[in-house]
């Protein structure tokens, strides 16, 4: 995985999808997406669909998140401590995570309708073993990738006979820190 | 042209062009001050212009950014909620003034227009977002369509960039006004470039100037400030440009040079009044300078005509008082020089007094005078007695000294009102105005005793007597030559009269045609046998007998009869015929001796002899003749003078006397006592005897003071050798005195009148058989 100059891309998400069978069944998880430090923590979860999320507030400030994104719009105002239930997220799809009164805190929810991906490292490459051979669709998704452009997908039969290589186009890394401990730190 | 308008002119010149320069100085001055002010204001303008857009920019670009912070609004991008956002942007809009909105998508494609219409869709902003900073806003003055707008764009972030909303102005006539409002200037607003400009472009000016200044199309905004004319009216204009966006702010220039123009009307209100005043102030210096030459000019012309008794003003210490100085002592030494000759010409050079020419121009005066003021004038002509024989005898010089003195005299005792002057060798006249007759008598008396003081001269104490001539006006005459003429017949009446002074007489004016016309038959009396002798016998108190008889003159006129001779001798003396008269009567006279010494009566004659005939050479010659011829003892002829006679011509007298007494003659003095000779000068005298004046024997005996004077003159005869004769025995009595005083001759009426010559020998005859009558 590289970017436009031609380095290694680390966290990338890169998935399996099966074209030949259905995605195998799996049991429903529960994950939590905490606000720490005026910030979403971790600023990238990766889901599948049905999972259910919790968004724990951590802050002794109140946060109001939202997301406007069409696989599962969501808001919660105002609060505190532990919402009152966690989110179930039934479509696959990338969910951005903003907060109403924080306009710097960004999160991404990828939720996968399959359950083999994986990200990749500093090295930019990612390893997948788990998925019987077949034809697959790869789908590479990276949160600094332009909102306008799709996830890149490229059809790959496995095992493969070679590594496949993307080129992703990246934004810089937005700026997460909070103005106020921007300034502090 | 005169000094004073050339003078005039330049000053005038002068203050035109300090004046010409101060307004152009000033005027410059105004018209710098008004580009100034217009320079000021157009630029403050911009500032102003410049500062409220960027605030509507400011305003726009915080509105735009609280709306894409909306959290409805973001959420309405981010879903792409169209209904939402339109109905959004109208509110929102609607509250910040802003009329375009349109909002972007992530690929900067319109994907919203508030102004609808699928045109919209699809614009590009491409231009705007590539200005957009590192918060992705941006704003710009730009043209959509060809319309001037003033446009902000916000990214919408949702909470990544989801889109970005595009808020617009439209900078329209209502900003353009807005703007004015502000700044006091016109502002137009016209996009750059664009091909159908009049259409967009806005404007707070006039229509038919906007227009106008579309038609010339934009000025180049490098040139600044331009000036231009819109419509008729003069803008000055700054272009300032906005990005895509021409503002043009307009400056009245009428309106900026009002305070000018108002100022230029207040300095040519001033202009003129100091124009005139400088002019009155330049008249009136002109005048100061020039009016002393003009005076001076003035000055020299009244010389020119003859007028020295102006002095020439002299008031100054510059040039111009020098000249008048010179100018003056010039006038002053002419005026001196016409004086002294108008002096000599009327003034008598020895006296100083006026002469008889300006005495008669100031008679003419006086009277004018006097009859103007009705008052009256004395006329008094004095003349010095005996002056002739002062001259003669004592010298010229004795005699000027003696006029010089009387002249003084005169002169202290007469003011200058009263003008004294000599009016001939001897005479002077003394005009005193409002002097009626008794005031000028007591002024002749005055007169008289005054001048009868002791006299000095040469060393010589003088007794001066003088006559007086009086005539008044207007009793006496009217003009001055009547008048003159009467003071001199009343100084005649005074001399004949024997009287210090004289006034006139009206009618004696016939008087003197009479004695015109008497001298003139005088003249024809000889021949006409007119004229004869009477016959006065003397007395010789010593034998008792007659001596002599005094040959004494009558004149029978035929038709006016006797006339007396105190009339006529002096008329022969002043005519000049005495001396016909005295041979006549000295022929006639020895003559009748002849025949009395035939007839056997020894009786001589006496024959008076004027001055004139003491005079006359040829006479001793005569008298010489007379005496062979007849055959006459020489004594029996008695030759009488007067002193005064003699003092006519002293020198001349005495020696005449000498020779008649050499030729054996007797000679006497006649009116003795009546002159003024001193004894010493009398012993002088070749004469035998002296005949006392008839005044004292006819008083001789009522009178002890006369009796006195006879008997004192009776003796000093004889001490000095002379016979002494009485004249003028009245009664017995007198020839009694007389007798008894020593007198040696007697005559008078006691004795006998005048007689004829025939009754004269009739009378010899009788007296001689009665001497002892004579002795009773
Ligand atoms: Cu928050």
């Amino acid at each position: 995985m590289v970017d436009g100059a031609g380095k290694p891309v680390a966290e990338a998400v890169v998935s399996l999808h099966p074209l030949d069978a259905p995605a195998p069944d799996r049991d429903t998880q529960l994950h939590n997406i905490e606000q720490q430090g005026l910030r979403f923590v971790p600023h990238v979860s990766v889901i599948g669909v049905g999972d259910q999320v919790n968004f724990p507030n951590q802050d002794p400030v109140r946060h109001h998140i939202y997301s406007f994104s069409k696989p599962r719009p969501l808001e919660i105002k105002l609060y505190s401590g532990l919402p009152a239930s966690p989110l179930d997220f039934p479509s696959p799809g990338v969910v951005v995570l903003g907060c109403n009164i924080h306009d710097w805190m960004l999160g991404f929810i990828l939720v996968l309708d399959t359950p083999w991906w994986s990200l990749t490292d500093g090295g930019g490459i990612a390893a997948q073993s788990a998925a019987p051979p077949g034809r697959y669709r790869v789908q590479v998704w990276h949160s600094r990738q332009p909102a306008t452009a799709p996830p890149q997908t490229r059809e790959v039969v496995l095992p493969l006979a070679a590594d496949e290589v993307f080129t992703l186009q990246l934004a810089p890394p937005p700026d997460l820190d909070p103005p106020a401990l921007g300034m502090g730190g | 042209m005169s000094f004073r308008g050339r003078l005039a002119i330049a000053l005038v010149t002068l203050v035109l062009v300090a004046q010409a320069v101060s307004w152009l100085a000033v005027n410059q001055t105004l018209d710098e001050n008004a580009w100034r002010e217009a320079n000021e204001r157009l630029s403050a303008g911009r500032l102003v212009v410049e500062k409220q857009l960027q605030q509507r920019s400011q305003q726009l670009e915080q509105s735009a950014r609280l709306l894409a912070a909306d959290f409805g609004f973001r959420g309405a991008v981010a879903t792409g909620d169209r209904a939402t956002i339109g109905s959004m942007a109208v509110n929102h809009g609607a509250r910040i003034g802003s009329d375009r909105f349109w909002i972007l998508d992530l690929e900067g494609q319109v994907s919203f227009s508030m102004a609808g219409g699928d045109d919209e869709l699809g614009r590009d902003f491409a231009k705007l977002l590539q200005d957009a900073d590192a918060n992705g806003a941006t704003s710009r003055f730009t043209t959509i369509d060809g319309a001037p707008l003033q446009v902000v764009l916000v990214p919408v972030m949702a909470p990544q960039l989801s889109g970005w909303a595009v808020l617009g102005f439209t900078l329209d006539e209502a900003l353009a006004r807005q703007l004015r409002e502000l700044t006091g200037l016109d502002v137009s607003i016209v996009p750059v470039g664009g091909s159908d400009v009049g259409s967009s472009a806005s404007s707070s000016l006039p229509l038919t100037c906007f227009a106008a200044l579309l038609d010339q199309g934009m000025p180049d905004p490098s040139r600044g400030i331009i000036r231009h004319s819109l419509d008729e009216h003069q803008f000055l204009t700054l272009r300032n440009d906005l990005a895509e966006v021409a503002l043009l702010l307009h400056l009245d220039r009428d309106g900026v040079l009002e305070n000018v123009y108002q100022l230029r009307a207040e300095l040519a209100v001033i202009a003129a009044l100091t124009l005139a005043g400088s002019l009155f102030i330049a008249l009136l210096m002109t005048r100061t300078v020039t009016r002393p030459l003009q005076q001076l000019v003035a000055a020299a012309k009244r010389i020119g005509r003859g007028d020295y008794s102006q002095p020439v003003p002299v008031e100054r210490d510059d040039e111009v008082g020098s000249l008048a100085l010179t100018l003056e002592q010039m006038r002053s030494g002419i005026a001196e020089r016409e004086r002294t000759i108008a002096h000599q010409a009327f003034h008598d050079a020895l006296t100083g007094l006026p002469n008889r020419s300006k005495a008669q121009q100031e008679l003419r005066r006086h009277l004018q005078h006097a009859s103007e003021a009705g008052h009256s004038l004395a006329l008094l002509l004095v003349d010095l007695d005996r002056f002739k024989e002062i001259n003669d005898s004592l010298g010229h010089e004795v005699g000027d000294q003696v006029l010089i003195q009387t002249a003084k005299r005169l002169g202290e005792r007469f003011d200058e009102e009263n003008q004294v002057a000599r009016f001939g060798g001897d005479e002077f006249l003394l005009m005193l105005p409002r002097t009626r007759i008794r005031q000028a008598q007591q002024a002749a008396d005055e007169l008289v005793s005054m001048l009868a003081e002791p006299l000095a001269a040469a060393d010589m104490q003088m007794l001066l007597d003088v006559s007086i001539g009086i005539a008044i006006y207007p009793e006496h005459g009217k003009d001055p030559a009547a008048l003159l003429a009467r003071a001199d017949i009343a100084l005649y009446d005074a001399k004949s009269q024997h009287r210090r002074w004289s006034c006139y007489e009206p009618g004696r004016d016939a008087g003197q045609r009479d004695k015109l016309t008497l001298a003139n038959d005088l003249r024809g009396a000889l021949g006409r046998n007119e004229l004869l002798l009477h016959f006065q016998p003397k007395l010789d108190l010593h034998r008792g007998a007659v001596s002599h008889a005094e040959a004494l003159l009558r004149w029978e006129h035929p038709t006016r009869g006797f006339i007396s001779p105190d009339l006529f001798i002096p008329l022969a003396e002043q005519t000049g015929r005495i001396r016909e008269l005295t041979r006549w009567v000295l022929v006639t006279a020895v003559r009748q001796i002849a025949q009395w010494q035939e007839g056997g009566h020894h009786v001589g004659a006496a024959v008076n002899l004027s001055a004139l005939d003491l005079m006359d050479d040829g006479l001793p010659e005569l008298v010489q003749q007379l005496l062979s011829q007849h055959q006459i003892d020489p004594p029996l002829l008695v030759l009488e003078v007067t002193e005064s006679a003699v003092m006519r011509d002293a020198d001349y007298g005495m020696a005449m006397l000498h020779r008649l007494r050499s030729l054996g003659v007797k000679l006497a003095i006649d009116d003795y006592g009546t002159g003024y000779s001193s004894l010493s000068y009398l012993k002088q005298l070749p004469v035998h005897e002296i005949k006392i004046d008839k005044s004292f024997v006819m008083n001789l005996t009522s009178d002890s003071d006369d009796a006195v004077i006879v008997r004192s003159t009776v003796e000093l005869g004889h001490n000095m050798g002379l016979k002494v004769v009485a004249e003028g025995v009245e009664n017995d009595a007198a020839l009694e005195l007389l007798r008894r005083f020593g007198c040696d001759y007697a005559q008078g009426y006691w004795i006998s009148r005048p007689l004829p010559a025939a009754a004269m020998t009739q009378w010899l005859q009788e007296q001689q058989p009665k001497p002892e009558a004579v002795h009773a």
